[in-house]
């Protein structure tokens, strides 16, 4: 498999592209419409910036930033905004004139990033560039605000994370809503806790290596490895589980038994159909003198005996039910 | 391995502390510091307190899931933040006092940051279950000898056995439930963690952190059981304590970034085993129907059941990550983790706890095992390359490889038999199966912009190999198209279409259910008969050439995905946003198990704000869930007649509505805010088999097979408002209230009640309530 991918034509192109690409890093960009260069520029002209000016007009918009790292930086408001435009608005402002001043919000997405990951592009946020996100337009400022902020870290529009998150995936958001779901709208978790938004590398921006080491993080004691083992389980939780809400228990993408019965189709009870007349809240059953509910199909159904799904570690639990 | 991973971490490290501040360029650039008159000493706080009074109907534990309401005074929040010369200091508190409070704090200079977090996470499973047995000791539930006895006479005494049946247990049990104790399932993660940065030289840096998380109380456990006619739910309890530490450093030099880190992971459990009485039997016995008792096959078992609870397990990783920085906006992004899980300190428990079972080994006795604990270990393997450039104008590329293998090298073991449900030894050997596997995907994509519209092409290549399983290997290929249009600042448009197909290699389909028995008998599971099993109707089971009874999770599956977004801002005052995402995956050769699973989603958002007085919010979404799977009952052998196949049709429908304004009344004087949710999930199951088929034949009297109309029904509304005035620049008051009402009709747990055929059951409390809450809050900022 290896040896194909690196054998293949896309391969051959990554390797062209590392090849032109190669030793850029010291020099200027020599396209300029090439957002790094936006950064370069700024790194060009570093001498001291008296903002002065700018916090006489913009007091509001400074009154926050005041109060973050921003406010340390050693050129000031042009350490992000552009100088010359600033200094020419500046001046019109002071004739008399409107000019439209140098917003960072107002530029191209690639742009905006360009001007963040001129600081930023290290830890948490090393791998953006090139992310979905950041392929789809999505820029720093999008979820992020230097000047009018409302979390509490990471200088986010809004007061959680999910409700910069839920503007693009409403549909993350109903499924929080469900019965069954992580304690995120109760705000004891982040969309950030499992996912960095900031991370292109890795397949649905997971933080961990795989969906199971982001389950582990918090869910260590299905960690194993276990005597007896569930296979679907060890390969993959999003086998089962709906990590976004569900209305079936804990999290479950289908009510058991029938989730259960995707795989286990085995002779007598595993493969037997449980149906309203087996429920609580199903059919009405008319006068059968004995309940035909069954303890297959109601509360936690199969898991009534074979309660550890995720591995076993008992001698007698082969069909983990110890 | 361990010492592997330690050295080579140690190693990245230390080159890292030791490395030549290269970037001198970087360095000369730096000016002198400017004059910066937005960098003085500041300090702010804010600090809330008020009164509450919470009001619900019913005791159910959903209202406070993972949340604390409480009634009298409360302590919402504080924070205390500021800057004094170099020295910036943040420390927030949340539900003070409450089981959900949270504290959070940060220390930091130019040259350090220390950060730490301490965050409660109630969780209430249910309230007020009722059981007959009471917590002795931790992980030890005892039902009172006398009750346990008395009920053992009793049906000892009951002949003939058919008499046993659930009117005459429900009978017998009852009134001591009636008077049995009650429990809340609830358990409480206190986790905390603290980061210490320093860079001791501007490129380099470094941070420690470790983080604990202990987690205290029960969880819904489910079933404890003594087999098919003795579920006895119990709560399982938690004594878990999770700790890890790490160490992390970071080189930014003009080229790039270079970090590298080691985690150690430690996983305890207080708790080994849950010990639970049997309420029917007071005294050891055994029989080969023990597992189906009480019942006309045996009123035998043991007086004690006991399953494993998580064993402790450790987890070693250690990671190192190169990007490399290029013109042309290239980046390449090198990480490579290796490390290890183990599991090799909790021993075995015995067989069972039932000493009557003393032939052919003694089931109590840990000797009778042939190993005393797991020699557990697996490796975990995993490297991402990630190379992304935009080699001309206009021209956006990404390619992404990335490997992932967890190989297990726990040994295999190898046991004469089991003892079922603590009432008899089943003498079928059985071996365990240390499942590995390894995942590799690679996936690129080719984008051009067009002025303000962007399209892009991608493709993928995902690629699972596995061990003990019917498949050795799967792979899934997919292809996506997208576009993207930014027009200005007013439109927004993002729409794609991703399509993929998966299929499978080296098929044993035995495997499905053979790899843990030391002797494969003859398949039990629809799923591990060969495709070309003839059936009554004269034809294979499946279609010649096909595999129609693999697992949804390796089965040939055809893959789409539909996404589309806009989001409009005619002006400063208006957005209007849509967004539709379809999902549809068809396991297109499968004729069992799952067939199809669809999901459609579209939601309208909407935001208007009218001036510097006026925002208001609203959103609907609609999502649609199809699934649909196909089973087949048989008897004491797989069916082969297909009449007896049965299918479950999911339709799950759910509307989602929120809104919300926020005005100010009266500038710097009053602000009123008001919100409200609305939730409705209308789920069904329709459910069918054939006229004359082993279902239906089974439910003759009752009109044949019944549909679950009330499948995962739900509603959950929530409306608050609050009123603030601002008194003073410092102080204000906050006066508010929220309603929430929520209704849940499960079919697997609405209605359950204590006693039901074969089971007892807590029947703790999580159903519907309605609940108010009112407040007042003095909120005092600096």
């Amino acid at each position: 498999m290896r040896r194909h991918l690196w054998t293949s034509p896309l391969s051959l192109l990554g390797l062209a592209i590392l090849a032109t690409s190669a030793g850029a890093a010291a020099k200027p960009a020599q396209n300029p419409s090439v957002v790094m260069q936006a950064k370069d520029t700024a790194a060009a002209d570093t001498s001291p910036f008296d903002a002065t000016d700018c916090i006489t007009c913009h007091e509001a918009s400074v009154a926050k930033l005041r109060q973050t790292r921003h406010a340390g930086l050693d050129s000031s408001c042009v350490s992000c905004h552009d100088r010359a435009k600033a200094t020419q608005h500046s001046k019109d402002r002071a004739d008399g004139k409107e000019t439209p001043g140098p917003s960072v919000k107002k530029l191209p997405a690639r742009e905006i990033t360009a001007v963040c990951t001129g600081c930023h592009e290290k830890g948490n946020q090393m791998n953006f560039a090139g992310s979905v996100h950041d392929r789809k337009d999505v820029s720093c400022v999008s979820c992020h605000s230097v000047h009018s902020f409302k979390s509490a870290t990471a200088q986010l529009k809004t007061v959680r994370d999910s409700e910069n998150c839920y503007s693009c995936h409403p549909q993350v958001r109903a499924k929080m809503n469900r019965s069954s779901h992580h304690p995120v709208r109760e705000g004891k978790l982040d969309c950030a806790s499992c996912h960095n938004p900031h991370d292109g590398s890795k397949p649905k921006m997971l933080k961990a290596a795989s969906v199971n080491d982001t389950c582990f993080t918090c869910h260590t004691e299905k960690r194993g490895p276990y005597l007896w083992e569930h296979a679907p389980v060890r390969e993959n939780c999003s086998n089962c589980h709906d990590a976004h809400g569900s209305n079936h228990d804990k999290l479950l993408v289908a009510k058991s038994p029938f989730l259960c019965q995707r795989c286990h189709l085995n002779t007598r009870h595993p493969g037997t159909l449980y149906d309203g007349a087996n429920s609580l809240t199903g059919a009405t059953v008319p006068s059968p003198g004995v309940p035909t509910v069954s303890s297959r199909s109601i509360e936690h159904a199969c898991k009534n005996c074979h309660q550890a799904v995720h591995g076993s570690n008992h001698p007698s639990g082969p069909y983990l039910g110890r | 391995m361990k010492n592997i991973i330690l050295t080579t971490t140690l190693t990245a490290l230390a080159a890292m502390t030791f490395a030549q501040d290269k970037p001198a360029a970087k360095e000369a650039a730096k000016p002198e510091a400017a004059a910066a008159p937005m960098s003085e000493d500041w300090k702010a706080g804010t600090f809330s307190l008020g009164a509450q009074q919470t009001q619900s109907d019913t005791i159910s534990s959903k209202f406070m899931e993972y949340r604390e309401v409480p009634n009298g005074v409360v302590a919402p929040y504080f924070r205390f933040e500021g800057k004094k010369n170099d020295l910036r200091y943040d420390f927030i508190g949340e539900n003070i006092q409450q089981t959900d409070q949270r504290f959070r704090m940060r220390l930091s200079e130019q040259k350090w940051k220390l950060q730490g977090d301490y965050n409660r996470i109630p969780h209430n499973f249910g309230n007020a279950g009722r059981t007959l047995l009471q917590e002795t000791s931790e992980g030890v539930w005892r039902m009172s000898d006398t009750l346990q006895r008395t009920f053992q006479t009793t049906l000892e005494s009951t002949l003939p056995r058919t008499l046993i049946n659930y009117p005459f247990l429900l009978n017998l049990v009852q009134p001591s439930l009636d008077a049995g104790n009650l429990v809340d399932i609830k358990l409480t993660r206190e986790r905390g963690n603290v980061a210490f940065v320093i860079k001791p030289r501007d490129p380099v840096e470094f941070r420690v952190v470790y983080s604990r998380e202990r987690r205290t109380g029960s969880r819904a456990a489910a079933g404890t059981s003594f087999g098919f006619g003795n579920v006895v739910e119990t709560p399982e309890p938690l004594h878990y304590l999770t700790e890890d530490f790490g160490a992390e450093g970071q080189y930014e030099g003009t080229w790039g970034l270079l970090r590298a880190g080691l985690h150690f992971n430690r996983f305890g459990n207080k708790i080994e085993s849950l010990t639970f009485d049997n309420p029917f039997r007071a005294v050891d016995s055994t029989d080969s129907g023990a597992y189906q008792a009480p019942g006309s096959a045996s009123v035998g078992g043991a007086a004690e059941g006991r399953m494993a609870l998580p064993p402790d397990n450790e987890s070693m990783i250690a990671n190192a990550s190169v990007m490399f920085k290029m013109r042309n906006r290239t980046r390449l992004t090198a990480d490579v983790a290796i490390g290890e899980y183990t599991q090799n300190k909790s021993p075995f428990l015995a067989y069972s706890t039932n000493s009557a079972i003393v032939s052919p080994l003694i089931a109590t006795d840990v000797r009778s095992l042939p190993a005393s604990k797991l020699d557990g270990r697996a490796d975990i393997k995993s490297m991402n390359v990630y190379l992304t450039s935009q080699p001309v104008n206009d021209l956006s590329l990404t390619a992404r490889f990335r490997g992932y293998e967890f190989d297990n090298q726990t040994p295999r073991i190898t046991f004469p038999g089991y003892v079922r449900f603590d009432g008899y030894w089943n003498a079928i050997p059985r071996i365990s199966v240390p499942y590995s596997y390894k995942n590799d995907r690679f996936d690129a994509t080719v984008g051009y912009r067009f002025g303000d519209l962007s399209v892009e092409g991608g493709f993928k290549h995902i690629k699972m190999e596995r061990t003990f399983r019917e498949t050795e290997d799967t792979k899934e290929r997919g292809v996506s198209v997208s576009a993207s249009l930014r027009s200005s600042d007013w439109l927004v448009f993002r729409g794609s279409y991703e399509k993929a197909k998966r299929d499978f290699e080296h098929l044993e389909i035995e495997l499905s259910e053979d790899s843990s028995f030391v002797s494969p008998g003859a398949a039990t599971n629809l799923f591990a008969i060969l495709p070309t099993t003839a059936q009554t109707n004269g034809q294979a089971l499946c279609a010649a050439g096909t595999v129609c009874n693999l697992r949804y999770d390796q089965a040939k599956k055809d893959s789409e995905r539909i996404g589309a977004h806009v989001a409009l801002s005619p002006n400063d005052k208006v957005t209007i946003s849509a967004g539709y995402l379809r999902t549809n995956d068809d396991y297109k050769e499968s004729a069992f198990g799952l067939i199809s699973a669809k999901f459609d989603s579209l939601s309208i958002d909407l935001d208007f704000t009218a001036n510097e007085k006026a925002n208001l919010f609203a959103y609907y979404t609609y999502e649609k869930l199809a699934d649909f799977q196909v089973g087949r009952q048989s008897g004491a052998t797989p069916s082969n007649n297909p009449i007896d196949n049965w299918t479950s049709t999911v339709d799950d429908k759910t509307s989602s509505l929120g809104a919300g304004a926020n005005f100010v009344l009266v500038p710097d004087k009053w602000f009123l805010n008001l919100s409200g949710q609305y939730q409705k999930v209308d789920g069904n199951n329709a459910l069918f088999s054939a006229p004359g088929s082993a279902p239906s034949l089974s439910r003759a009297g009752i009109g044949g097979v019944q549909s679950i109309p009330l499948y995962d029904d739900m509603k959950i509304a929530t409306f608050s408002a609050e009123a603030k005035y601002q008194f003073s620049t410092d102080w204000s008051v906050s006066l508010g209230g929220w309603f929430e009402d929520y209704e849940f009709k499960d079919v697997a747990t609405s209605g359950l009640t204590n006693y039901l055929p074969a089971s007892f059951f807590l029947a703790a409390n999580d159903g519907d309530y309605t609940a108010k809450v009112g407040y007042v809050r003095f909120t005092y900022r600096f």
